[in-house]
Parts: structure tokens; sequence; C-alpha cells
């Protein structure tokens, strides 16, 4: 016989033995390997989202509301940088028989070049002109089928030149509508995914011809994103940021030198106001340049008399200018034309007043005033009679009368009168009046600039040498041309996000832990009936460490075989569990499809994980199990560990440290009121969780106190079930044990799911007390609240009676919210009046920054933070999960002028319905990111019994803004859903574990009764019956069944508290109980059982045996 | 008192190869008061011939009288109630509860028909035994803080506390030492002159089932009395 041999007939022998220990440690191994293998799956298919939305996209040059040429694109290609223009808009879409319609899509104007860089490397198929392709997602939402043909009638957000913030803008002709053909379905590897926000969720696309879709919105050779790749792998950022700044055209920028004379070169802005950037290298490269700064006031008044809606130039006094300017005009004098003068009656000397809408942003149409003393009157000839001094107003410019004119702010057209149309039609937008620069610019300088216009007296052959001057000057960054390293971005954003692995270890914890409570149980059971053969091998001369090594080997192969077993195991478990994340769970990855990936690393871990873990369970039980005599061994004797039991049993530290603990979770509790929700939530479980500490060792001490009694008589039947609870200690309060910790981890965890129904009404509740939500497809600039903004899109006021608008502007970013997966770099942010939620009282802060602002925290946004950051609030999910902040936390952004901008968090909110959003004050918003133009998004309050009649209404008369209107609830539970999910998993993962642990109990039930069966036996021979006996063994484990359950609940409920104490928390009772009441009879069931099973023999048999 | 009529009992079914026929037409009878060792080799059948005397196992055949009733009639309740109330057993291991005390494994018999009523009396009884077993001083004590002959003599008083009509002793002295083996028999012995009850004895020790009344052999499943003398 050599050990070898000794092993492996050892191992064959106590085979059923070993073969359920190594179903225990697969088991753990297999739960734990899962985990991990769901990481990787989600993982994998985070990448694949990736790869499929960027495709081989490296870099993005993204506008949006600015467009470049696509000469740009040519001229890229000329220094061998691939490149892609897209024209990408907001849009909606509904089907041609008016059934469905899908707001918020995107629709992108594309070419070859663009399906060149999808993961195909080539188009799916052409697309022609009227007709378009969709992705799988918007054509699963158009109800589009395969291979046939739909028609859809598209409308996209019309770009305005000026912008939409600006009182001049028109406020008409905001989308356009086209008739389409939708030929096909654009699948994932030709950039069905298409999108440069880093989120899984597919995007809705709709993909045109580019040539035609500018033609639409007649911007012909214009785009507002290009995408670069770098197939050769040699661009690099630099190299590429040199490129731009030296391929980039003034007409990139909107900007245009036109030859305007012999030796007059002018440069205007499509977007009538040249960016200061442009106008800052004008002052640098050309100071005799002259600068020319035209606006539209509504009023010119001398006394009595007015003119209206005229246009005024404040300009240097420069060359041909200085006969309209005088070198010593003061800012406060003005010139008039002869036209002006005739109709006022006014003459040099008299004052003259200005009234203007300020361009303070947002449509604002508060109007200022200034006088100005008459300096001058010129005739209307020369350079004061030029029409082109005043730029191309869109809706004003190109009326044919004054009457057709459009721009956005209320022009009383009854105060026009013949002779302003007749100078309309002779001298069109030529200015009536003359300021200087400097006056102009106090006046009308905005974040868009401070000029309309600037002439050089240079040759015209000089243009292109003046361009180029100016061009080198500004870098392209200023005017939104800046590369966005998108691919790194995304890579960021995914690799960031929820680690799911570690997320399901966490979920499946308990899972684990009973897979390696059940080994080590099962071990020690294994240990211990061969409790003889090591007494044998102690009492032939073997030494202890050398049996260990011997039950090592022995576990070695067990522990091997468990953890190969758990691996195989693991591979179909992974897959139910991915399966119930595409069903049940779908909720907790967002609706993501989740594709099967397992990783060689992830399966050794799991391997190695598994092999450890039961080895360590069998080289504790055996450093435990060996601690016994030879002698104490054969004569199978309990008695005296019985013995040593009451030793134990007079030791007081136990209940020391059961009181110190105690009085930690007292004090917890008492202190909890001075600190934050989240904190106290914290110091509440806390709590909880020393108390499950000291009332366990409480219980411990009891078993030990009921078991060392001599004095007390046994009275009955349940008070020796009682005494023989004591008696297996260990065992005993393994199942106290498990059953509390089950308990209150399943009542603890399971206190958190809500009902988000309730208390919805309430300012402090996620919804902010609205009962409506809602977002646009196109920005919306008018308020709504207003009766001219309801005008404007044919609401009725009747309907909406009650009703109030908090509008919202949205800077465009990624959803920071639980629906994505990734981490995000840059989240979306909302703007908001402050005053309208402050005076509300909207939604509850968990956490601020600034406790002087305890009283009104929306005011935390109006701060004045160091290093001009902007102080910006979030939902709670949002800040923690979302960004991985917390309170103090700077976020950079860049906005579309290539400037960084600091936000700043200085406060949480609670879970709300603005997850995944950041909140900063609307004039923060103005200021630092003037490309957001509207609003489009509403928190509206209504009456609940209108709130569905109010929604329907605005859906309707809305639905050219693309306008989808839910309810706060239904939108508060859509993110709600991850975090219920969660729940669900964990309590079904943590119910299975509890199973595991039950199967535990059974176990041990059975093996207290094998051990005892002789004792059992003796019983029934002195005449107990079978009823008595099973009755009495079920007391027994009943009062732990009871104490275990007792425990954890009443721990559970200390450290859910707060919840129950919340408004807003309403803890399941119900649910709980019956949990409970599960978890209790499935014990209650094993007990019976596994009782019935081991009493079912022969009674005499046990007395045989001996 | 007893009567055992053409008790058979064997292993296995009679009519499949392996059927192993332990008891083979036995017949013997019991007086009340009567002593009786049983005695023969390991294996011959003697623990099975008490099991049927006491209630604990059923013959293949043949009638158990005990005390006018047909044991083999009875279901397991009344025969509980039976090995309860009129039988008492003691085993080679004595199968003491290892976290009671003497004082409450000798109770232990009463708790199967607990009776409010009667557990003052109970206690003074189970007194009474101890005290009479020799063993007083380790009434509050636990079989693990006793010796070999003094957790035995608490298994007789456990067997004694219903006030059985019949003791069934089975190889009660198999483990221990000769000195305390004597003294344990005695007791049986003397328990049965003097409480008048009647006493089957298994051993294997002759010496010892020579101070009983009568001395049986079990051979070949069958019961051949010896002489006593």
């Amino acid at each position: 016989m050599t050990l070898f041999k000794w092993v492996i007939r050892s191992l064959v022998h106590y085979r059923r033995m070993h073969l359920a220990v190594a179903l225990a440690a697969a088991t753990a191994t297999a739960t734990l390997t899962g985990a991990l293998l769901v990481g990787d799956s989600v993982k994998a298919t985070l990448k694949y989202a990736f790869d499929s939305r960027l495709g081989n996209v490296t870099w993005a040059v993204s506008e949006q509301e600015r467009f470049f040429t696509d000469g740009l694109s040519r001229r890229l290609a000329k220094d061998n940088i691939d490149t892609a223009p897209v024209l990408q808009l907001r849009g909606m879409v509904t089907r041609g028989d008016g059934s469905v319609r899908v707001n918020q899509i995107r629709v992108l104007g594309v070419d070859d070049r663009f399906f060149s860089m999808s993961l195909a490397g080539k188009s799916s198929a052409n697309i022609e002109n009227r007709t378009a392709w969709v992705n799988a997602v918007l054509a699963s939402r158009l109800k589009i089928k395969k291979d046939s043909e739909t028609e859809v009638v598209l409308r996209v957000d019309n770009p305005s030149a000026l912008s939409r913030n600006l009182v001049l803008a028109p406020s008409k002709d905001n989308t356009i509508a086209m008739r389409l053909e939708v030929k096909g379905i654009v699948d994932d590897n030709h950039f069905g995914r298409f999108s440069l926000e880093a989120n899984q969720q597919e995007p809705l696309n709709l993909f045109v011809p580019i040539t035609w879709l500018q033609e639409q919105i007649k911007r012909d050779g214009q785009a507002n994103l290009l995408l670069i790749n770098n197939p050769s792998k040699k661009l690099t950022s630099d190299i590429l940021t040199q490129a731009l700044n030296r391929d980039w055209r003034l007409a990139d920028a909107g900007a245009e030198l036109k030859i305007i004379g012999d030796h007059t070169l002018e440069l205007r802005s499509s977007r009538v106001f040249l960016d200061h950037s442009i106008g800052n290298a004008v002052s640098e490269t050309q100071p005799d340049a002259l600068r020319i700064l035209t606006y539209f006031v509504n009023e010119l008044r001398l006394g009595d008399a007015s003119t209206p809606y005229s246009m005024v130039t404040a300009a240097e006094s420069k060359g041909d200018f200085t006969n309209v300017i005088p070198p010593d005009m003061k800012d406060d004098q003005i010139v008039i034309n002869q036209w002006l003068a005739d109709d006022l009656n006014a003459k040099v000397g008299d004052l003259l007043t200005l009234k203007y809408f300020m361009l303070g942003g947002w449509q604002t149409l508060e109007e200022a005033q200034r006088s100005f003393k008459i300096c001058r009157v010129i005739p209307l000839e020369g350079a004061a009679a030029d029409p082109s001094l005043t730029p191309d107003f869109p809706g004003l410019s190109d009326s044919e009368n004054c009457s057709d004119w459009d721009p956005s702010l209320p022009i009383d057209l009854d105060r026009i009168r013949d002779k302003d149309e007749t100078y309309w039609d002779n001298y069109r937008g030529t200015p009536k009046a003359f300021i200087t620069l400097y006056s102009g610019r106090s006046m009308w300088a905005n974040l868009y600039g401070d000029l309309t216009s600037v002439r050089f007296q240079v040759a015209s052959s000089d243009r292109d040498i003046i361009a180029e001057k100016l061009r080198s000057r500004v870098d392209p960054a200023s005017i939104g041309l800046s590369v966005i390293p998108v691919r790194e971005i995304g890579m960021r954003a995914s690799r960031g996000g929820t680690d799911f692995g570690q997320l399901f270890l966490g979920l499946s914890m308990f899972l684990i832990v009973s897979g390696i409570l059940l080994t080590w149980l099962l071990f020690v059971f294994s240990i211990e009936g061969r409790k003889k053969e090591t007494g044998m091998l102690m009492a032939i001369g073997f030494p202890v460490k050398r049996i260990k090594k011997l039950y090592l080997i022995e576990g070695l192969f067990i522990a091997l075989l468990g953890a190969l077993v758990g691996i195989f195991i693991a591979l179909v478990y992974t897959r139910l569990l991915i399966w119930g994340l595409s069903n049940a769970w779908q909720g907790a990855i967002a609706g993501m499809a989740v594709h099967y990936s397992a990783s060689p690393m992830s399966l050794c871990i799991g391997f190695i994980s598994g092999f450890l873990i039961a080895l360590i369970a069998m080289i504790w039980t055996l450093h435990r199990q060996m601690k016994a005599s030879a002698h104490n061994l054969l004569s199978e004797d309990e008695s005296s560990a019985i013995v040593k039991s009451t030793a134990r049993k007079r030791s007081w530290i136990g209940w020391v440290v059961s009181i110190i603990f105690l009085a930690c979770a007292i004090l917890l509790i008492s202190i909890s009121n001075s600190l934050g929700s989240s904190a106290m939530a914290g110091a509440f479980f806390g709590a909880g969780s020393l108390l499950l500490i000291s009332i366990m060792i409480w219980i411990s001490k009891t078993l030990n106190w009921m078991g060392s009694k001599p004095q007390s008589s046994l009275q009955s039947l349940s008070s020796l079930a009682l005494r023989n609870s004591a008696r297996r200690h260990g065992r005993s309060m393994a199942v106290v044990a498990m059953l509390a910790c089950g308990v209150f981890i399943v009542v603890a965890v399971g206190a958190n799911r809500k009902d988000h129904g309730k208390g919805a009404e309430l300012r402090t509740s996620g919804t902010g007390g609205f009962a409506l939500y809602a977002e646009s497809s196109v920005p919306v600039v008018q308020d709504l609240n207003s009766v001219s903004g309801q005008d404007t899109w044919g609401i009725n006021p009747k309907i909406l009676e009650g009703t109030e608008f908090v509008n919202l502007r949205v800077r465009d970013g990624d959803d920071a919210s639980c629906l994505n997966l990734n981490r995000t770099q840059e989240p979306r942010i909302l703007g908001v009046s402050i005053d309208t939620l402050a005076e509300r009282g909207a939604f509850s802060f968990q956490e601020i920054e600034n406790r002087e602002y305890q009283d009104n925290p929306w005011e935390l946004l109006n701060q004045d933070l160091l290093d001009r950051a902007i102080p910006a609030i979030g939902d709670y999910p949002t800040v923690y999960w979302g960004l991985g902040k917390k309170i103090g936390d700077i976020l950079i952004y860049h906005n579309r002028k290539g400037k960084k901008i600091k936000l700043q968090i200085v406060g949480m909110i609670r879970s709300s319905i603005l997850q995944g959003n950041l909140i900063i004050s609307e004039d923060a918003i103005a200021r630092y990111f003037p490309e957001v133009e509207g609003y489009r998004a509403w928190l509206i309050d209504t009456p609940p019994d209108r709130k569905i009649e109010v929604s329907e209404h605005l859906t309707a008369r809305m639905a050219d803004a693309g306008l989808s209107v839910e309810t706060s609830v239904e939108r508060l539970e859509l993110f709600a859903r991850m975090e219920d999910t969660y729940l669900s998993i964990f309590l079904i993962l943590g119910g299975l574990g509890l199973i595991l642990g039950c199967i535990g109990l059974g176990l041990i039930v059975a093996r207290n009764l094998l051990e005892r069966q002789g004792e059992l036996a003796m019983m029934r021979a002195v005449g107990f019956n079978k009823g008595s006996i099973l009755r009495m063994v079920f007391y027994e484990h009943v009062y732990l069944l009871v104490a275990g359950l007792f425990a954890g609940l009443v721990c559970a409920i200390v450290s859910v508290m707060p919840s129950i104490r919340g408004a807003t928390g309403q803890v399941p009772i119900g649910l709980l109980s019956i949990l409970t009441l599960m978890i209790g009879l499935s014990g209650v069931l094993w007990v019976v059982t596994s009782t019935r099973i081991t009493l079912r023999g022969n009674i005499l048999t046990p007395l045989r045996n001996e | 008192m007893l009567k055992l009529t053409n008790i058979t009992k064997g292993y296995g079914s009679p009519d499949i190869p392996g059927y192993v026929p332990v008891l083979k037409s036995l017949s013997m009878k019991l007086s009340a008061g009567e002593s009786i060792a049983v005695l023969g080799p390991s294996g011959c059948g003697k623990s099975t011939l008490l099991n049927i005397i006491g209630a604990l196992d059923k013959p293949s055949n043949g009638q158990v009288l005990f005390m006018g009733q047909d044991l083999t009639t009875l279901d397991e309740t009344k025969l509980a109630f039976i090995r309860n109330q009129e039988i008492g057993f003691v085993f080679q291991m004595h199968h003491l509860l290892p976290h009671c005390t003497v004082m409450e494994n000798v109770l232990i018999p009463t708790l199967a028909y607990p009776d409010i009523g009667k557990r003052e009396s109970n206690q003074q009884r189970a007194v009474e035994i101890i005290e009479k077993m020799g063993i007083s001083e380790c009434m509050n004590r636990r079989p693990g803080e006793l010796s070999g002959g003094q957790r035995q003599r608490a298994a007789v008083a456990r067997a004694l506390i219903n006030s059985p009509k019949l003791l069934l002793a089975d190889e009660p002295t198999g483990s221990l030492d000769r000195e305390t083996a004597v003294s344990v028999m005695n007791l049986l012995i003397h328990l049965n002159r003097t409480e008048n009850i009647a006493l089957v004895v298994v051993t294997h020790a002759v010496d010892l089932a020579n101070q009983f009344e009568k001395v049986y052999t079990l051979h070949d499943g069958r019961l051949t009395e010896e002489d006593a003398s």
C-alpha cells in the first residue's frame, strides 16, 4: 500500500460523500465564474455596440448648430486624411398613413464616404434622392418590414443662420417636412447604429443622401459633422489638428470675404454676426479695416415723432466712412440721414432716442433705449446710402415688403407707414442713423459677435492674402472646428462603466457563500464520518500532520473535481443568466441584447478561485477536526465535547462583546438624525448589521446557557427539544446564522423596492410634483407659459387651464442615467430658471455642498465658484453611479468654441425624473453654451385629472416640434426599472442561496439525526412513538429557525428604518412578509423532509449496530 | 406473563436464496418475577429474541403473548405504550443523552406520555431509583462525567422509572470491566428479587448467567434450557 493507493482507495470508497462535497464546491465555482462570465458578456456586448456605432471612425469634427463646407473635407483628403462629411439633423418621422410617429430621430445626410468607415467598409445599398434607409430599431418602431418599401413623412430641424435664441431669428419654417420612400434597413455592420454618443442603446437613425438633404435645407455643400478615420494608424491628433488649422477656410466659419469695389473687400457672415475670434483677428491683422455693426431698432423717436423699425449702423470713422462718422464724433452722438431727419423733423442738436430689443439671448423681449444727440444730418448718398451695411438678417433682408418681415420679435405691422414701405422698396436695409462702434457694441454686442461686417480698403486682388492672414490668426476651435477623439472617448466610456462581473459577484454573493458553506459542511461531515478511521490511524501511530496530509490530498482531488465541474456548470449557468437578462431581467441592462462571451482569463480566475475556496474550507475543517484525541474519536463519546463547551459557557467575553455591539448600534441610530440622508441610510444599515452580530452572540450564549443548566428539570418533550437545540452548538449556530443573514439581506435589500406611484404628487418626490415631462425633437423658442407661445403652436388655453411649464434648455451630451451602461464623459446638461424650481420646492436634496443653502438648495446654482466653475446639480444615481462623481467633483466640458468649461457638482437630489442630466442655471447655459437654442424639455404642472387630456393635446399641437409627453411616474419607473431588476436578480440569486442554505440545514438535520440514531432508537425502545420523536426533532430545529428568522427580521427592520420613515420610501411589507414566510417554510420543509427520511428505517438497526 | 409460541424469525425471504433463519419454532414461557439468562455465541439470534420479547421487533411467524395480549397483532402505537409502561430496556451501550443529567436521563421515559399530575411522583421515584442504583451522588452530573458502571446503572434506573413488569437487558455488561460487570449484574438480580420484576438478560458471561433462575442457550434457532446447577 502506497500513499497514492491509499488516497485512491479512499476516494473510491467514500465516493458518494466526496461527490457531494465536489458538487457543493462546483456550485460555488459555477456561481462565481458565471458572474465573471456575465461581466465578460456585457463587456463584449458593449464593445460590439462601440464598434458598430463608430466603425472605423477615430476622430470627429462636430459642429451641430454650425456648418462647414465640404471643401474642408476635400482639402483634408489632399493631406491624405480620410474623411466623411455628414449632415446630421434632429427630426421626427411619421409613416405615410400617419399610423406611427417616431420623435427624436437622427437624420443623417451621408454618402459612400460615410459607409466606407463602417465595419463593413462599404454601403449596403445605393441611397437615392427622395429615398431613405433606416436602422433596425427605427424600422421596428415604424413597423417597417425587411425588403418592403414604406412611405414616410420626415420632418427635420431647419437650422437658422442666426441663433434662434436671438429675437431677430425667424420664427417660421423651423422645420421642413418631406415625403420619402424607405427602401431598406441598414444593419449594424453598415453603420446602422452610428452614433457619437457613448450609449449602448441603439439610436434612431434615418439615412438620406447628403446632397439631397443639403438641397432641402438650402445649405448646398455644407455639413455639420466630419468623420475621420485612421486606416494607416500614422495619423495622430496633433497631425490632424495641424491639418485642420491649415485646411479650414473662412467659409467654414460661415464668413465670406466679398469684393464690393475695386479697392474694397467686405467680410460678412451668413450667421449675421462675425465670430468674436474673427473680429479679433481683424483687429490684430488689419487695424485699418472698417468695422461695422448694424442692428435693427424698434423705434427712432424725437419727441412725439417716431420712425418704426429701422437699421442703425455703428462704425468706425475710417476710409469712406469718415464722411459718415466724423472723426471727432462722440459716443453719445448720432448721425442721421436726411430721410430720417425729414421724417422726424430732426435737426442737429436734437436728442434722438433709440429703442431696441436687448440681445440677451433666449429671445427675451426686453426693450431698451438710449438717447443720442444728433451731431450731423447727412444726405442719403455715398457710403451712407449703402444697403449692404445691413447684414442678411433672416426673415428681414430677403423680404420684398416690410409686411413680409419674419423675425420672431413682435412687430406691429400697423406701425409701418407707406413711407416706410417706400424706403424699404428704394433703399432696403440702408441704415437711417449712425453711431460710434463703441456705442453700438455697448448696446448690441452679444454672445455670437459684435460686428456684422468689416471692410478693407485694399485691391480686390489681395482678397486671398487678406483671407489667409485672417484665417491664420483664428483658432479653428473657436468656430467649432475642433478635433474630438471620439474613439478614445468611446473606449473610455465603454470601459469605465459598471463592471457587471463585479456587480453579479455582489448579487450572487449570498449564493456563493452558501456554496462555500455547503462545501465546508459536507467536508466536515465527511471527515466526521471517518473519525474512527482517524482515531485508528492516530492509535497506530500516524502523526496528526500526516493524517491531515492524507485527507488534504483527497481534498485536493475533490476541490479540483469541484472546480472543473463548476466551470462546465458555469458555462450553462452564464447562458441561463444571459437568457434572464435578455428576457425577465432586461431592465438590468437597459434592454441591451447581451451576447454570450467567455474570456479564458475569467474561466481561469473562476477555476482557481473555486479550487482555492474549496481547499481553504477543507484545510480549515481539518484543522478543527484533528484536535480530538484518538480515544475520543474511537469511543464516539461526545460527552467530552459537552464538558468543554460547558467550560466555554462560563466565558463572559461574549456577553461583553454583544453589549458593545448593541451599544454601537444604538449610538449609530442616535446620531443618525444629524447625518445626511445617504449617511443616515448607511448608519441604519450599519446599526442593523451590528445588532445582528449582537443578537447572534446573544443567541449563541443563550444556547450555551440552555445546554448547561442542570438544575432545571425536563418537563415535556418540547423542553427536551429545546435542550437538544443547544446540543451541537456549532451546527445550531450555523443554522441560526444562515437564516438570520439570509432574512437580513433579503429583507434589507428587498425593502428598497418602491412603489414609485405613491407620493408622486409630492414636490419632494422623484417627480418633483410635476405630473408630466416632455421633450421635443427640435428646439422650441417660445415660452409655452405665454399666450403668444401657446398661440404660436395653436394650443388651446382652456385645455391648459391650471397648467404651467418649467422650460428646460438642453445642451446635448451623453445620457448619464442608469439606462446607459457606459461611463459617460460629458452628460447632457439642462439649463433651468432656478426660481421656477425653488419656488415650488421641487425635488428633495440628498446631499449639498454648502449647508448654508439648506433652506433653498436650488440657490446653490447661483453661487460664484472658484476657478469660474459652473455649479451643477444632478440626481444621486446620475452623479454617483452614472458619472462616478461626488459632491465637489469637477467635470470638464468642451463648448462649441473649443473652450474647456468646468462644472462642479454642488448638490445631489434624490433619484428623479431628471436622471441622466446635470442641471445648471439658465444664465450659465446661456453664457457658456451659446450654441444651445430654445427649449427642448419641460416639466409640466397640470391638474392630475387632466394630465391625459393635456398630454394628448400638447402632443398633437406640437407634432411639428416632435414633442413627446410622458407622465412623470412613467419616467420615474423607467429609471427605477434597472434598480428594481437588480433587486429581483439579487432576490432570486439570494433565494437560490437560501435554498442552498436550506439544503445545508437539511444536511445538518440529517447528520444530527444519523449521529443520534442509537439515542433515538433507545427513545423508541422506551416507548416514544415515531410521531413524538418527529415532533421533538421538529421542535429542536424550529426553535433555531425561529431564532434565525427573528434575529434577521428585527435587524433588517432596523436597517431599513429610514426607508420606512421616508416620505417616498414605500416598503413593500407584503412582499417582505411573503419572503420571510417562504424562507421559514423552506426551512421547515427541509427539517421535516430530512427527519422523515432519516427516521423511516427500522428502529432496531441502530440498536443492532451497537 | 410472557409466552412465546413457535416463534420463527429470519432475514431475507424464505423463498429466495440467501435467507438467513435466526429463530426456528422457538417457544418459551416466563412467569412474573422470574429471571432468565440467555446464552449463545455471537450472531445466534439472542438480541433478535430479546427484541421480539420487548416488542421492538416482530417474528416472521408465531405468537408473543405478553400479559394476555398478542404483541404480534398490535400496532406500533400500542406497542410503544407497552414498551413504555410495562417493559424496561437496558442496552450494552447506555444511550444516555450526553447533554442531560443523570436525573434527566432517568426521567426521559416519563416524557413519552407526560402526565402533569405525576410529575412530582416521577421525580420522587427517580430519586429513589437513583439512590437504589447507588449513584445518588451523580444525580446532577452528565454522562460524560460518569464511569462506565455508573452510566450503566443510570441506564438501568431509566429502565425502571415507569415500574415495568419485565426488564430486558441486552449484553448489559458487555462494555464493562469484570468488577463493574458483576456489580451491575448483581444489581439486576437484586431488582428481580426485591421488586418482583421479571428479568431476561442476554449475555456471553456464563458465570454471571448462573445466578439466574433459568439459563437458556440459543443454538441453531432453538432454546435449550441448561442445568442451573
